[in-house]
C-alpha cells in the first residue's frame, strides 16, 4: 500500500480501505442487478430490454407483463434470495463453529431438512400430488391442522442435524475435518431415511418426493418467496446485530468471552437461525449444495474476515452466484429447465476439493 | 487495595482445579503466578473475569464485585489475553478496534477510532494497520493482542503465558511493554508465567500455586530457593547476576 502518503494516520488509511471495499460491494450489487435484467429478457420467449422494463413497471399489457411477473421474475427473485439465505446460513455456521468447511449442505442440515420435507410429503401426505388424500378426513393432516406444513417438517429435520453438530462441537471439541465427517454421516443417514420412506410410498408420492431432491428455484410462488424473504431478512438483521460478537469469536472462544461475549447463547441462537433459514429454503427449493459453503469463502477472499463487511458481501455473492448458476442452467443446458441444484453440485464439488487441497487456515 | 480476590474455587468433575485461592494487588504492580503445569494457573486467571464461572469466591475491583457484572461491564474493567489465539484475515486495525467492543453499542464512534489510533502509536504498530493479522510473526501478534487489551481501557490486565511462544528478544520486548504500561497507567496485572528468570525480572509479587492451592504469596525479594524447590520439585540455586535474580537448576 505504498500509494498512501506518509502523513495519513492509521485511521484515515483504514477508512480509505473500508471505502474501497464498499465501492466493490456497490459494483457487485450492480452486476447482480444487471444479470437479473438479462435473465428476465432471455428464455423461450425472448424479450427486449425495453419490454423487460415495461413489463416490470407495468406500462405494457399482455405477454411481456405476464412473462416478466409470472414466469421469469419469481424464479430470479427466488434464486437471489435462496443464494442470499444459504450463503448467510453458511457464514453463520462457519463463524460460530469456527469451521471453514461448515455450511448447511456439508453438515447434513439441508439433508435433514429434505428428509423432514419427505416425511411431510409421504407420511403426512402434504404434497400437492396427494391433494385429494390430504383433504380426506382420514388423513393425518386434519390432526395437525394448518400448522403442519412442509417447512415445519423440514425445520424439525434441520434442527435434529443442527443439535447433533452442536453437541459434537461442544462436548467433544472435534476438529473441522471431524465435524465434516460427522456431517457426511448425518447426510447419509438422512438420505437413507429418505429412501426408506420412499420404498413404502405410492408411485405418485415417490414422484412428488423425488421432485424435492432436485434443488430447483423455479417452483415457488410469490407468497412462498415472501415467506422466505421475511425469514432471511430477520436472520440478516440478527447477524448484523451480532457482527462485533462474531468478530470477537474469530480470536477464539476464550478471547471472545474475555471481551464480554456470551458465546454459548450466541452459538445456540445463531445455529437455530441458520437451521431455520436453510430449512425454509430447502423445503421450498430442495437441496441446493455448496452455495452456502463457497459464498462466504469468496467474500472473505475479497474483504477479509471483518463481519461488518463480510456479512453483506456474503449475501450478495450468494445471491449473484445462485442467479448466475440458475441462468446458466436455464439458458445453456438442455430443455431450459435444469434444476439449479444439479449445476451447483457440479460447480461446487471441484471448488470444495480445491479448498481442501489448498489447506485452510482457521 | 484496589484489586482483591478471595476464596476462588473451581472444580471440574468434582475435582478441585482451583481451591480457595485469594490475593490482593495494588495499582501499578505486576503479580506473577507460578506453579507446575496443571497447578491451576490458567483456570484461576479465567475465573477472575468470569471467562469460566467460579463456584465460589469474590473478585473486588475498587469495591465493586466483578463476578456479578454483565460480560461487557467486566470487559470494560479487565482485559484478558488467553494463551491461544486464532486469527483470520482481520486487519491489525480491526483486531485492535475489537478491544473497543465492550464500549460500542451499535457502531464504532470517532472516540473509538481515536483510542485505536493512539494505542497503535504507543505500540509502534501504526505502519502495520492494514496488514492481515494472520500474516504477522509471533512477536508482532502478541503486540497486537496487548494493543487490543489497551484499547479496552481496563484497570486490570490478565495475561496467560504471554511469552510462551516467543524468542528471547520478543519475550523481553513484550514483558517490558507490559511493565511500562502497568507503571504508567497505574494498572494491575496478573501474569501466569513459566520462565522464572523472566518472572523475577518483570513481576513485583508472586503467587505460588501447588496442588491447586496457594502455596505462598510473597514479594519478589522474599523468594527463597526452598520455595522454588517445594513448588517445582527440583533443587535450585538463586544467584544475583548484575542485579537480576537468576534461577539455576542444581542438576
Amino acid at each position: 500500500m505504498s500509494c498512501y502518503s506518509d502523513n495519513t494516520t492509521a485511521t484515515e488509511k483504514y477508512h480509505q480501505d473500508v471505502r474501497r471495499k464498499k465501492f466493490i460491494f456497490a459494483g457487485l450489487i450492480t452486476i447482480t442487478f444487471l444479470l437479473g435484467i438479462y435473465a428476465i429478457s432471455k428464455g423461450a420467449y425472448q424479450l427486449s430490454i425495453r419490454h423487460v422494463i415495461e413489463g416490470i413497471v407495468g406500462t405494457s399489457e399482455g405477454n411481456s407483463h405476464l412473462v416478466v411477473w409470472n414466469i421469469r421474475m419469481p424464479r430470479i427473485v427466488a434464486a437471489v434470495i435462496s443464494g442470499w439465505g444459504l450463503a448467510l446460513s453458511g457464514l453463520i455456521i462457519q463463524s460460530l463453529l469456527r469451521n471453514p468447511l461448515g455450511s448447511p449442505s456439508t453438515l447434513g442440515i439441508s439433508q435433514g431438512a429434505a428428509f423432514g420435507a419427505v416425511v411431510g410429503i409421504i407420511i403426512f401426505d402434504l404434497g400437492g400430488i396427494g391433494a385429494s388424500a390430504a383433504l380426506s378426513e382420514f388423513s393425518l393432516i386434519s390432526k395437525f391442522g394448518r400448522f403442519a406444513s412442509i417447512p415445519m417438517f423440514a425445520f424439525v429435520g434441520a434442527m435434529v442435524a443442527t443439535w447433533v453438530i452442536l453437541l459434537l462441537a461442544k462436548l467433544r471439541k472435534l476438529s473441522p475435518e471431524a465435524i465434516i465427517l460427522a456431517g457426511v454421516a448425518l447426510s447419509s443417514l438422512f438420505n437413507s431415511g429418505t429412501v426408506l420412506i420412499q420404498y413404502f410410498a405410492s408411485e405418485t408420492q415417490i414422484a412428488s418426493a423425488l421432485f424435492w431432491t432436485f434443488g430447483d428455484v423455479a417452483r415457488s410462488n410469490w407468497s412462498e418467496i415472501g415467506l422466505m424473504a421475511l425469514i432471511i431478512v430477520i436472520a440478516s438483521i440478527w447477524v448484523t446485530f451480532h457482527r462485533w460478537n462474531l468478530n470477537a469469536l474469530l480470536s477464539g472462544e476464550e478471547a471472545a468471552k474475555g471481551l464480554g461475549v456470551s458465546v454459548d447463547s450466541l452459538r445456540v441462537q445463531g445455529m437455530v437461525i441458520a437451521a431455520v433459514v436453510s430449512a425454509v429454503i430447502t423445503s421450498f427449493h430442495g437441496v441446493i449444495a455448496f452455495v452456502g459453503l463457497l459464498a462466504p469463502h469468496i467474500a472473505k477472499r475479497v474483504v477479509g474476515s471483518d463481519h461488518r463487511l463480510v456479512i453483506p458481501f456474503t449475501c450478495a455473492v450468494g445471491g449473484s452466484l445462485l442467479l448466475l448458476a440458475d441462468t446458466t442452467g436455464r439458458l445453456l443446458i438442455g430443455s431450459g429447465n435444469l434444476p439449479v441444484g444439479i449445476l451447483t453440485s457440479f460447480m461446487g464439488a471441484p471448488m470444495f476439493l480445491y479448498l481442501l487441497m489448498r489447506g485452510f487456515k482457521r | 487495595m484496589m484489586f482483591s480476590v478471595e476464596g476462588i474455587e473451581f472444580s471440574y468433575n468434582s475435582h478441585h482445579v482451583v481451591n480457595n485461592v485469594g490475593f490482593k494487588l495494588d495499582k501499578g504492580l505486576i503479580l506473577g503466578i507460578l506453579g507446575v503445569n496443571g497447578a491451576g494457573k490458567s483456570t484461576l486467571l479465567k475465573c477472575l473475569n468470569r471467562v469460566i464461572v467460579p463456584h465460589k469466591g469474590s473478585v473486588m475491583l475498587n469495591n465493586e464485585e466483578i463476578l456479578t457484572m454483565k460480560g461487557a461491564e467486566i470487559a470494560k474493567r479487565m482485559a484478558y489475553m488467553p494463551q491461544r489465539y486464532f486469527e483470520e484475515s482481520l486487519t491489525v486495525f480491526d483486531a485492535v478496534l475489537l478491544g473497543r467492543k465492550p464500549h460500542i453499542k451499535w457502531a464504532a464512534s470517532d472516540n473509538d477510532f481515536k483510542i485505536v489510533e493512539k494505542v497503535l502509536k504507543t505500540m509502534n504498530l501504526d505502519s502495520f494497520a492494514l496488514r492481515a493479522v494472520n500474516s504477522l510473526s509471533g512477536g508482532e501478534m502478541q503486540k497486537v493482542i496487548i494493543a487490543r487489551a489497551l484499547a479496552q481501557e481496563p484497570q486490570v490486565l490478565l495475561l496467560d503465558e504471554p511469552t510462551s511462544n516467543l524468542d528471547l528478544r520478543n519475550q523481553f520486548e513484550v514483558m517490558s511493554i507490559v511493565r511500562k504500561i502497568v507503571k504508567e497507567h497505574k494498572l494491575s496485572a496478573v501474569v501466569s508465567i513459566h520462565d522464572l528468570n523472566l518472572a523475577f525480572r518483570f513481576a513485583d509479587l508472586f503467587l505460588m500455586m501447588k496442588h491447586h492451592k496457594v502455596y505462598n504469596f510473597v514479594h519478589k525479594n522474599e523468594v527463597t530457593p526452598e520455595m522454588i524447590q517445594d513448588v517445582y520439585g527440583i533443587e535450585v540455586l538463586l544467584a544475583d547476576v548484575e542485579g537480576s535474580m537468576v534461577v539455576v537448576p542444581k542438576i
